[in-house]
């Protein structure tokens, strides 16, 4: 194999990515320029966010800090296992110039290579927005000698292809014996639950460690103890110890670490080498037994149709029918409506607020979060079906209105469920109308939002059920959304702060009156994009 | 007398600076089945995806059943039937619901759906599958799928592009003579493919597109022209050579 020449027709890829030309130059795609941006601008955040963390514990010393350090790339190296591996797992068995490749006289482990330089852009991102900008922070707390950068390069090299080296190896071993879609399925889930258990820790557990530092310094003490096989935590003791300048240590924890990521990688080239092919032929045979029946008729027997309704409940029941059947996006769902209904409870170990603002506060976090756990994804859900909108006699007014009413009527049954446990729980007293009102309200508005979201920035292509917009999307989906809290949360407080000069029942129309005006601009932008000659994407 | 089920004047289409179609003229006549035919690139795919209503026009005008496609595009895309080179389906639905869906958006009657539903599934034996999800059929059963889909509301003017790829004789079989019924019927299919024989056997006409444009049209003896033993492969490589 040629490798330099091989190394250049993958750099012109990258290249072209960024240089449309040809037909493709003309297609609404996202700018891969816009992903870096955001990119560049959420490694800022982590930084930012990093540095503030890391200031108080300036007494704790480089090892103190290093233990900290330690937790966080622990848990960027969870998320490319979580998020990340699958996507290198695809493109080492689904990509289009993959029967190009294993035609070519080049060994297997060389493919692998290839494709795992082929997802870099991806993989790397958590690497270098998130554990990247955290070593920053982290010198910048305890600044680290010249001679310790590269060390912290090779450091970061070797978090990426541990996690990545293990997880193809196990995902080839796997996809042996389990169909793919089942394992990624699976690996949605185990997404989802990922998420939650860091959110629960995140919530609960590390506000009332930070309320008493004594604690939060012997938990950490206490979790140390048990990290020396932790890849992460050798990097952050090989940063601490340059910081604290033992030199020694560093250089020893660092190759270490290196060691640790060239077994990992080999480990997943000595798998390709003897079960890529197999697995290759195991997927281009299809793997799906032919017996998954949806209905319970008899094969061969006609059964009458009940379809009524036109096509608006056709969208509805199709998009019904096909989140009952997709368990890791409906689980996804549930799970997500869940935490974000319970994310207000995060406050109260820090300070104490009345059982209604908190109740209040449930509902208005939930009832925001719908637009994008549900209106979002109801547009890329449908992957290349969405061509069935512009192909078929369907006004795009009426196609949107079919999506947000089954957008909406979900939404409606998961806050209905909600508020029932919101209310025994905590009780909304006698302000309940003002408590609907404001709920139903923050719903419509967020609906509309995802749903111009999902149009805009929808992935039909996607993969993890939680990446169903593109990276971009995901940012600012993220960003329309803390606007909307805030929105929401500065209207009560300004009610409730002025209720002696506004008129009475204020409460209850005024969240309407701001909602459904808001709403119209993301909806009609919505149907605008939808009647433009590019949409869908194709 | 009714209108063509299609007339393209005068369209063009461009990716950038590429110009995919240039002045692109042509028709298909009830009852006639037209083979596209072109070589790579020659902009088959595009004059389908603009005919269906997929694709914007630079230049031109398409009408579809007497309907303008770009001042009466509800009619006139009620009036086509698609079948693209890569089916659109729902990998979660089953065959029949898919189709129970898909007639749903062209306004198509719930007992007739149900009637059409039943015989295009059987003329295409997916009856015993019909009622599996669609991820689970091979890339055959996918395209015997996208076919009946896009002739359950039984439209004037069906659009084909390489709708025999993928498909056993058997199936091929079935979908030309499903074609050709409709042929009967007095409505129109315009079918691009790269199978030469196919298009010998089954088009009343054949138009060659290179490049973008038109460099033939006609019937084999037209196309044929002095050289009455030429074969439509003859014909295509001397016309399109330098492709």
């Amino acid at each position: 194999m040629n490798a330099a020449a091989v190394a250049h027709s993958r750099l012109r890829l990258l290249r072209n990515a960024f240089r449309p030309r040809g037909r493709s130059a003309s297609r609404r795609r996202p700018n891969p320029a816009a992903s870096v941006l955001l990119l560049g601008a959420f490694a800022s955040l982590v930084y930012l966010t990093m540095a503030t963390t890391f200031a108080p514990l300036a007494g704790a010393g480089p090892d103190g800090g290093g233990r900290v350090l330690a937790l966080i790339l622990a848990a960027a190296v969870a998320g490319l296992l979580v998020f990340d591996v699958h996507f290198a797992v695809s493109a080492v068995l689904l990509d289009s110039d993959l029967e190009l490749l294993r035609r070519a006289p080049i060994p297997r482990a060389a493919l692998l290579l290839i494709k795992l330089v082929d997802s870099l852009p991806r993989t790397a991102s958590i690497v270098l927005a998130f554990a990247g900008p955290a070593v920053l922070a982290y010198a910048g707390a305890w600044p680290l000698p010249i001679w310790s950068w590269p060390l912290a390069a090779i450091q970061l090299a070797a978090l990426w292809a541990l996690p990545l080296g293990l997880g193809v190896t196990f995902a080839l071993l796997l996809l042996r014996r389990v169909p793919a879609r089942r394992a990624r399925e699976a690996l949605g889930l185990l997404a989802t639950f990922f998420i939650t258990g860091v959110w629960l820790v995140n919530s609960f557990v590390v506000p009332r460690l930070v309320e008493h530092t004594d604690a939060l310094g012997a938990s950490l003490e206490r979790w140390g103890a048990g990290a020396a096989f932790s890849p992460p935590h050798w990097a952050a003791r090989a940063l601490a110890a340059a910081a604290a300048d033992r030199p020694l240590e560093a250089i020893g924890l660092t190759l270490g670490l290196a060691l640790a990521g060239a077994v990992a990688l080999a480990l997943a080239a000595m798998t390709a080498t003897a079960q890529l092919d197999t697995v290759l032929a195991r997927i281009a045979q299809g793997e799906t037994p032919r017996s998954r029946r949806a209905g319970a008729t008899a094969p061969g027997r006609a059964r009458p149709t009940d379809e009524r309704g036109g096509m608006f409940a056709a969208v509805i029941r199709k998009d019904a029918r096909m989140l009952a059947r997709d368990w890791t996006v409906l689980s996804d769902v549930l799970a997500a409506a869940a935490l974000w209904t319970l994310l207000p409870l995060v406050s109260v170990p820090l300070q104490s607020f009345p059982a209604e603002v908190i109740a209040r506060a449930m509902m208005v976090a939930l009832a925001v979060a719908l637009g994008y756990e549900v209106a979002a994804r109801t547009v890329p859900f449908e992957r290349d079906g969405l061509v069935w909108m512009r192909l078929a006699p369907v006004r795009p007014v009426r196609w949107a209105a079919a999506k947000l009413a089954g957008a909406g009527m979900l939404s409606l049954a998961l806050m209905a469920v909600a508020a029932t446990g919101v209310v025994l729980a905590l009780g909304v007293g006698s302000g309940w109308p003002g408590f609907v009102s404001l709920a139903l309200s923050a719903l419509a508005l967020s609906l509309a939002m995802g749903f111009w979201t999902g149009i805009v920035f929808g992935d039909p292509k996607w993969t993890n059920p939680r990446a169903m917009l593109h990276f971009s999307g995901r940012l600012i989906a993220t960003l329309l959304l803390l606007v909307q809290a805030g929105l929401w949360l500065g209207l009560t407080a300004a009610i409730e702060g002025f209720a002696h000069l506004l008129p009475p029942g204020i409460e209850v129309w005024a969240p309407p009156l701001v909602a459904l005006p808001a709403a119209a601009i993301p909806l009609t932008a919505a149907i605008a994009r939808l009647r433009s000659p590019g949409w869908p994407p194709l | 007398m009714s209108a063509p089920p299609l007339e393209v004047a005068g369209l063009i289409c461009r990716y950038g600076d590429f110009v995919a179609v240039d002045r692109l003229d042509l028709a298909v006549r009830p009852g006639e089945i037209v083979g596209f035919l072109g070589p790579n690139g020659a902009g088959k795919t595009t004059t389908l995806r603009v005919c269906a209503g997929l694709l914007r026009p630079d230049a031109g005008e398409v009408r579809i059943a007497g309907h303008p496609l770009l001042r009466d595009g509800l009619a006139a895309r009620a009036a086509v039937g698609f079948v693209p080179d890569r089916p659109f389906l729902y990998e979660r639905l089953t065959a029949r619901e898919f189709l129970e869906f898909v007639a749903a958006l062209y306004d198509v009657p719930a007992p007739e759906t149900a009637a059409r539903s039943a015989e295009l599934l059987g003329r295409l034996e997916l009856s015993s599958t019909a009622d599996d999800l669609i991820e689970t059929y091979s890339h055959g059963m996918r395209q015997k799928a996208a076919v009946a889909a896009a002739l359950i509301h039984d439209p004037p003017l069906a659009l084909l592009d390489e709708p025999l790829i993928g498909l056993d004789p058997q199936a091929a079989r079935t979908l030309k003579d499903l074609l050709r019924e409709r042929a009967a019927r007095g409505l129109g299919v315009l079918v691009s493919t790269h199978l030469l024989e196919v298009a010998e056997r089954l088009c009343d006409r054949v138009v060659i597109l290179h490049r973008g444009r038109v460099v033939a049209e006609g019937d084999l003896a037209t196309l044929r022209g002095d050289r009455s033993q030429a074969t439509l492969e003859d014909v295509f490589l001397e016309l399109t050579r330098g492709a």
